[in-house]
């Protein structure tokens, strides 16, 4: 599974190896974990990976009231990872002779692990972290408006990772709607947005995350100052086979927990071209920025 | 100024599609497990070869990973028992050495009571630290290609407890190992350690 979690973010961060998504096989990617220390160790990956994708939905409040509108872009969503996501309380997983907790990696904690001393000089080694600081992550955004001060906003990303696998699929669309056509004299531009998106690799995983809120920004221009507040929620699906002796199908339902989400950005529109940059505040700090062409 | 800005943003954005090649670390569990079939009346004593082969067979270790450490998680037994048994219980001893040569007992008259069918396999947490390093030593050095000799693993004991009972079971020998070692993977640069 760590093996595929360094794919998937090598991937997604436009790290693309030929040899890595070739050479690994689902034999690699066993997990020791079951039980209450795979969710431990998994649970900030769901928690970085939904906030990373309810990030860079929007750079503005503004939607045109009526006509032709178009806005293609590419944005990279970076999460925060502090130090209470590195670690989590793991108990020894029988045979293993006495049981005992102790502080062990999370997935984004640290690559050196932790162990444990039992009878007889045996060792239970928890299993190591990524060490990772920021967990980054890029996708494609198309924006197409506008009637009666309403856009539609679609994610979208496929690829295929060969036999082991199978398919990457990325979807998500939403809506965001015109609130100043309302508020003619109200000084911001006002909007309200809701979006949904779906992230698959084969059966092994499964992802949503949801955003819905309200965005505002300075009127258009060639800078625009934006923000938003919403909620986000996320939930992340992990299946994949554990080897103690027989090999068992293990599972994870990681949830994110609704939480509300303060958005501070600064988008730069020149001719076509547009750059944005913003921060997320949340349970879990997002930084993300992107380019595109907008019409 | 726009235009300085506006190039420092682009130029910035390669930072995050920075690849190298970066070490990660990762541990793989060795299980092995070895069937004992016992069909004696009075004490018992049986033993099975292990090779270098038997153990990296069950290994999927890349080429070019570093190994770091090795450890023994758990040693550990069940107990199958046949039709024709008599005891209900038995003591069993487990040593642990080079073929020929002088075997460290692992663990010394351990009750393994003889339950059925269907029992899971029962962690001894009586463990002597000789046997349990001259088991870590020979998976290192098949490991780590420098020792390729078989060893012997040798289970021994009575029934209890009335003694001189017939004993017919499956003794299986669960042996649970941790092999650590580091990769070098293509990856985001904000991952993993730097790669020598």
């Amino acid at each position: 599974m760590k093996k595929l979690i360094i794919l998937l973010y090598s991937f997604l961060s436009l790290c693309l190896s030929t040899q890595v998504l070739l050479a690994q096989g689902l034999e690699d990617l066993v997990s020791r974990y079951q039980g209450e220390n795979g969710r431990g160790f998994m649970q900030p990956l769901g928690d970085a990976f939904g906030a990373s994708l309810n990030s860079g939905l929007f750079q503005s409040g503004y939607v045109k009231r009526n006509g032709f509108s178009i806005k293609v872009g590419l944005h990279v969503a970076v999460a925060l990872i502090s130090d209470d996501q590195k670690t989590f309380t793991a108990t020894t997983e029988e045979p293993f002779a006495p049981a005992q907790s102790a502080e062990a990696s999370t997935i984004f904690g640290s690559g050196l692990g932790s162990d444990v001393s039992g009878t007889g000089g045996t060792i239970y080694s928890f299993s190591p972290g990524l060490d990772v600081d920021r967990a980054p992550l890029a996708v494609t955004q198309v924006t197409i408006g506008a009637i009666i001060g309403t856009e539609v906003i679609i994610r979208f990303l496929q690829a295929d990772l060969g036999d082991n696998f199978k398919e990457l699929k990325l979807k998500g669309f939403g809506v965001r709607h015109s609130l100043s056509q309302y508020l003619t004299s109200f000084p911001l531009e006002l909007s309200a947005m809701y979006f949904s998106q779906t992230f698959d690799v084969g059966d092994i995983v499964k992802a949503d995350a949801t955003f819905y809120g309200i965005q505002a920004s300075s009127k258009p221009g060639p800078m625009v100052i934006y923000g938003g507040v919403g909620m986000q929620s996320s939930t992340m699906d992990l299946v994949y086979d554990f080897t103690g002796g027989e090999t068992e199908e293990i599972s994870f339902h990681l949830e994110s927990e609704n939480s509300v989400k303060f958005t501070a950005g600064l988008a730069l529109h020149l001719s076509l071209l547009f750059i944005h940059g913003e921060y997320n505040f949340s349970d879990q700090n997002t930084i993300s920025v992107g380019i595109g062409l907008s019409l | 100024m726009r235009k300085l800005v506006v190039l420092t943003l682009v130029l910035a954005l390669p930072i995050f599609f920075g690849c190298e090649k970066r070490k990660f670390y990762f541990n793989v569990n060795l299980n092995k497990t070895e069937v004992f079939t016992i069909n004696q009346t009075g004490a018992f004593s049986v033993n099975k070869i292990i090779t270098e082969a038997d153990i990296l067979q069950l290994l999927d270790i890349p080429t070019d990973a570093t190994i770091t450490e090795i450890n023994i998680q758990s040693i550990s037994l069940k107990a199958e028992v046949k039709s024709g048994n008599q005891a209900i219980s038995l003591l069993v001893s487990g040593k642990v050495g080079d073929v020929g040569a002088q075997q460290f007992t692992m663990f010394n008259n351990t009750p393994v009571v003889l339950a059925g069918v269907n029992v899971p396999f029962i962690g001894l947490n009586s463990l002597l630290a000789d046997g349990v390093n001259k088991l870590k030593n020979k998976i290192n050095g098949y490991v780590n290609k420098i020792d390729n000799g078989a060893m012997l693993i040798e289970l021994s004991g009575v029934s209890e407890p009335t003694t001189g009972q017939r004993v017919f079971v499956d003794l299986l020998f669960k042996i649970t190992a941790t092999i650590k070692y580091s990769e070098c993977l293509d990856s985001f640069t904000a991952f993993g350690d730097d790669c020598e």
